[in-house]
């Protein structure tokens, strides 16, 4: 049995997709409102608030001493957003890798190129450790960069046919039965 | 004070990946314990969502022994209640056999009212289920843009 996606559904949101249950179980132990936050950690909140502040552009907040909240600043008065919770720790146990990155989407491919080259041109003024090349990959195209802290992270531009949501909106892959119809 | 000049200008904070190793096992643990949206494509990844344009990206890391996550680097879920964070946390404890559930974390509270705990998925991710009274964190950003 091979498994195919059905053809993405273009033009469609996220809150679209979510309010026909797509990919939804019935009844679940836990009934969450929202996925609202993700955590990470920086040996020095200062540099992190800066980077997060002038080179993304996020607006960031403190929670307590040596916790950091940001959003991005174009969710400010939004009844829905993302929050990354930043903390502040002496050592970085668990250094991250490009599996687990943070991704922020760019309006075309011009402008993953152009932020690009300014990442690489302030690469010490945000403390940051390496930035990759650009790369296509099936109507993505983006780079990565690792802080200083090895948090990673992505800049990126896709293809309105690929977007996330219209990724999902057709569900779980389906069979391949064209052999067996032959 | 957040720069009104960033050097990226980004349209939208998109998504965060995560590792999973058998897309299958983990998808019915996010769909039918943790009550996420989930859809895995054909190529092995695996999205999942719910309350907002934004996205986990699973991707597939095969069956070789990986480092498992630090419960620093989580996901959070926001629930309604604080019940219903005592109500997932006795869940998690008596269902953790059936959904390979590693390490979970005592309930903890603090002196806002926010009310959470933490378990570790079978693929060693960390996701914490807590409850905050308000609508998200909008008292903090405000507090923040009034002193700034």
């Amino acid at each position: 049995m091979t498994l195919v996606d059905a053809p993405a559904r273009q033009g469609v949101t996220l809150a679209e997709v979510t309010a026909k249950a797509i990919g939804k179980a019935a009844s679940p132990v836990v009934t969450p409102v929202a996925l609202c936050r993700g955590t990470l950690v920086t040996r020095n909140l200062a540099v992190t608030r800066h980077f997060l502040e002038g080179l993304l552009g996020m607006e960031c907040a403190m929670l307590g001493p040596k916790r950091l909240l940001a959003r991005h600043r174009r969710d400010r008065g939004s009844e829905r957003y993302w929050i990354l919770e930043i903390r502040e720790v002496d050592t970085v146990e668990h250094p991250q890798t490009l599996i687990n990155h943070w991704g922020f989407m760019v309006a075309s491919n011009d402008e993953v190129d152009r932020a690009h080259a300014l990442a690489a041109a302030k690469k010490d003024e945000f403390g940051l450790k390496r930035v990759h090349p650009p790369k296509g990959n099936h109507g993505s195209y983006s780079f990565y960069f690792e802080d200083c802290d090895s948090n990673w992270w992505e800049i990126e531009c896709r293809a309105e046919e690929i977007s996330y949501a219209a990724s999902v909106a057709v569900g779980d892959p389906v069979e391949d039965n064209r052999e067996t119809m032959r | 004070m957040s720069s009104d000049t960033p050097t990226i200008e980004t349209t939208s904070f998109s998504h965060g990946t995560l590792g999973v190793r058998d897309a299958v096992a983990t998808q019915r643990f996010y769909r039918e314990f943790l009550g996420l949206n989930s859809v895995r494509k054909a190529n092995g990844t695996q999205y999942v969502w719910l309350g907002g344009e934004w996205i986990i990206a699973c991707l597939p890391t095969g069956k070789a022994p990986r480092q498992l996550q630090g419960v620093e680097n989580r996901w959070a879920l926001q629930v309604a209640t604080a019940a219903e964070v005592d109500a997932a946390h006795g869940a998690a404890v008596a269902q953790a056999a059936l959904w390979q559930i590693r390490e979970i974390t005592p309930v903890q509270a603090d002196d806002g009212g926010t009310r959470s705990f933490c378990l570790q998925d079978l693929d060693g991710n960390w996701w914490e289920i807590c409850h905050r009274p308000g609508h998200l964190y909008d008292d903090v950003f405000e507090r923040s843009a009034t002193v700034s």
